[in-house]
């Protein structure tokens, strides 16, 4: 059943037992313990005793220090509610954690989350949380009209709309952070007709509507969206409902879906944090076709039309290339030799992967979890970023075991059930998708030919020259905003001091005339890099601080940050400053940039205890360095 | 069917749990007046961990009134497991 998270491994008397033994006592050896334990398919009671034991850790823990050192991010989310959700607190807690989220979770149950807004204005804008959720439920919204009033129907599901904006609006205005709408789910106690897709006003073809304007409202208004209708629609609406627990406590759906509400709330959630997961590994025998190639041969595989595991494998194909339609890096990691291997991929005619589907090959006999630590080295990515789809047991459990930060889903034995159970664990969750997104699998394509054109080349500064580049700079504007937004969540390596802002931020620093913000474009003769920097600086009379720089790691090693550079000092003393400053806040990730004002010449006049650094350079008798590279800058004069 | 005693050891971490008090110690006597942290909230957590760990369901009308470890044993009793 898929409300049960069946990619997750079933929790084992051992898990059980670990669990029992944690006292509390060991900070964050145990969080660490939780945060593996967590990520076992427990049901909801389990679930929730696990958040439980998180909160009390945390409730006297170190959250700051365990934020910064061990990788974990800190982060608050409110939920305003019309219906009964405190229970749904530990479980999301103990779900967080499974993303490597310390949550710190507030609930609000509220009839009229108007008035709740407005007691609480203050504290809100005091300290505002990271998310506001917004789980309106059809009674508050008022979601109900005659059967057969089409007017009724029209007006009730405007003004729904409508409110439900206004409140977003104020959420937004008060705490200027990310603000989460849900879609509303089907009700199992609702008619089922047929006559109840077109019967105006009925409740169906209401909600159907709601949703569907409520989708328009969420794109236009930076507001993120929760598909919970999607969620019922794939347990089944008779599974979601609460039914004794609406009548009794008012809970908004049944309790044995919290668990996969709260998955796919945190994969949500973790994508504003940078935290998706952005390539798919592929084992080959009985995974991509049906039988083993070494033994089989290529006639004796089984894969395509006309055979029920041939199908199967096939779909399973067809899958990978829709994730990579949407950005998502293939790879394959298989025990094979490699030329045999290799040679289905050319030569099947049945095979809809092709060789230049794949971003990077590890066919060999060396072990899974090497191979995967390879290709995450070679694509520069993090291994969080990966999920693997094996066949065999023994080699989920190996990377699992090894490389706790790859995905391994849990795999029913027949391939023909897999697809269900990967969809439904949704790893590939974004909240955005932009032309560079659709074209992000190419960019690692154009990465591996640009290192085959440097080895060509040789001196690496002929090389840089041979590539042509062209730097296109502008302020931040409404065309780029949603990439804006994306970069700055998601990039975590060059990254100088992570700062994270929604996209309704990034929106209002269009207007600020204390900032000076950039966005950057490469080009060379291989293609269009697309958006590969973002730059924000507070503009002060003297000095210029720089609140962040971030780059995609795509284009490091060709100058892009001495081009930059130059770009940001000329407008600076154009503008009157006599400084630039610069910060660099560590963590676990972004060790590339320790060195980056170093290496661009400024001087260290600060350092912590905890690593941070700041730096200034002159502006009067800075030169800057000549790279080839040239740079387009359209902002006003 | 479950006897009193059994019942007591396995509900007793149960409501350990729900109601976030380590050393509570319950009997068949214990009623949701006598438990200051048994208030609505904790009541809906006793009754899904209770409906989890004895894989029982209780009625609308139950959920509402079960408010001693003796109704629940009741309900357990007749038809959980």
């Amino acid at each position: 059943m898929v409300h049960q998270t069946p990619w997750l491994l079933t929790p084992t008397q051992e898990d059980r037992d670990a669990l029992a033994r944690l006292t509390g006592a060991s900070g964050l050896d145990e969080l660490t313990t939780l945060r593996s334990l967590a990520n076992r398919a427990w049901i909801e009671g389990e679930l929730r005793s696990i958040g439980r034991k998180v909160r009390k850790l945390l409730s006297s823990g170190d959250w700051q220090g365990w934020a910064k050192g061990a990788g974990f991010t800190k982060f608050s989310l409110l939920i305003i509610s019309s219906n009964t959700v405190n229970h749904l607190t530990d479980a999301l807690i103990a779900t967080a954690l499974r993303a490597g989220i310390l949550l710190d979770c507030r609930i609000a149950e509220y009839e009229e989350p108007e008035s709740w807004l407005a007691d609480n204005e203050l504290e809100l804008a005091a300290k505002p949380p990271d998310a506001t959720l917004l789980a309106m439920d059809r009674k508050m919204l008022h979601l109900h009209a005659q059967a057969g009033d089409a007017k009724g129907a029209d007006a009730v599901v405007e003004s729904a709309i409508a409110r439900l904006q206004a409140v977003a609006a104020e959420i937004r205005r008060t705490t200027s952070k990310t603000v989460i709408v849900q879609t509303i789910a089907f009700d199992a106690a609702d008619p089922q007709l047929s006559m109840d897709a077109w019967l105006d006003g009925s409740p169906r073809l209401l909600i159907a509507r709601f949703n569907h304007e409520l989708v328009r409202l969420a794109r236009t208004q930076s507001l993120l969206l929760f598909d919970v209708a999607a969620i019922a629609d794939l347990v089944g609406h008779a599974t979601w409902t609460a039914g004794r627990y609406w009548y009794t406590v008012k809970m908004p759906f049944a309790p044995a879906c919290i668990p996969l509400y709260a998955h796919r709330l945190f994969q949500l959630i973790a994508a504003t944090l940078g935290k998706s997961r952005r390539a798919l590994v592929l084992d080959l025998d009985n995974t991509l076709w049906g039988g083993v190639i070494g033994d089989d041969g290529i006639n004796g595989i089984v894969l395509g039309a006309g055979n029920a595991v041939g199908e199967a494998h096939l779909a399973i194909q067809r899958m990978a290339l829709d994730f990579k339609s949407r950005g998502i890096a293939l790879c394959i990691s298989s025990k094979n030799t490699d030329e045999i291997a290799r040679d289905v991929f050319l030569r099947h005619p049945e095979m809809l992967l092709r060789e230049n589907d794949i971003t990077l090959f590890q066919i060999n006999w060396d072990d899974k979890a090497s191979n995967i630590r390879a290709i995450a080295d070679a694509m520069d990515l993090g291994l969080d970023a990966f999920v693997l789809l094996d066949d065999n047991p023994a080699e989920r459990k190996q990377v699992r075991d090894l490389l706790p930060m790859v995905a391994v889903p849990e795999l029913p034995h027949d391939p023909a059930n897999w697809l269900p159970v990967i969809q439904a664990a949704g790893y590939f969750e974004q909240i955005s998708f932009s032309q560079e997104d659709k074209a992000r699998a190419n960019y690692y394509k154009g990465n591996a030919e640009r290192s085959v054109q440097a080895q060509k080349v040789g001196d690496p500064q002929k090389f840089l020259e041979s590539l042509k580049m062209e730097m296109a700079v502008s302020p931040f504007d409404a065309v780029g905003r949603s990439r804006i937004a994306q970069l700055i969540s998601k990039s975590n390596q060059f990254n100088l001091t992570t700062r994270r802002y929604s996209e309704a931020e990034v929106g209002a620093l269009e207007a600020r005339s204390d900032k000076h913000t950039m966005q950057v474009r490469l080009a060379d003769i291989f293609g269009d890099n697309g958006m590969i920097a973002v730059v924000i600086c507070d503009k002060q009379e003297e000095i210029w601080e720089v609140d962040t720089w971030l780059m995609s790691c795509r284009v490091l090693g060709r100058g892009v940050e001495q081009a930059m550079l130059a770009n940001i000092a000329q407008r600076a003393k154009a503008a009157g400053a006599k400084e630039l400053r610069g910060r660099f806040i560590p963590t676990p990730k972004n060790g590339i940039v320790r060195d980056h004002y170093s290496k661009l010449g400024f001087e260290k006049i600060e350092e912590t205890a905890a690593g941070e650094t700041v730096w200034r350079l002159a502006l009067a008798n800075f030169a800057p360095k000549d790279v080839p590279i040239r740079t387009l800058d359209t902002g006003d004069a | 069917m479950i006897d009193e005693t059994s019942f007591i050891s396995r509900v007793t971490p149960i409501f350990r749990e729900e109601l976030e008090q380590d050393h509570l110690q319950v009997t068949m006597d214990t009623t949701q007046e006598a438990l200051e942290k048994w208030d609505s909230l904790a009541h809906v957590r006793l009754v899904l961990g209770i409906e989890q760990a004895f894989d029982v369901q209780l009625e609308a009308s139950e959920i509402e009134k079960v408010n001693s470890v003796r109704a629940f044993y009741d309900i357990v009793r007749d038809r959980g497991q």
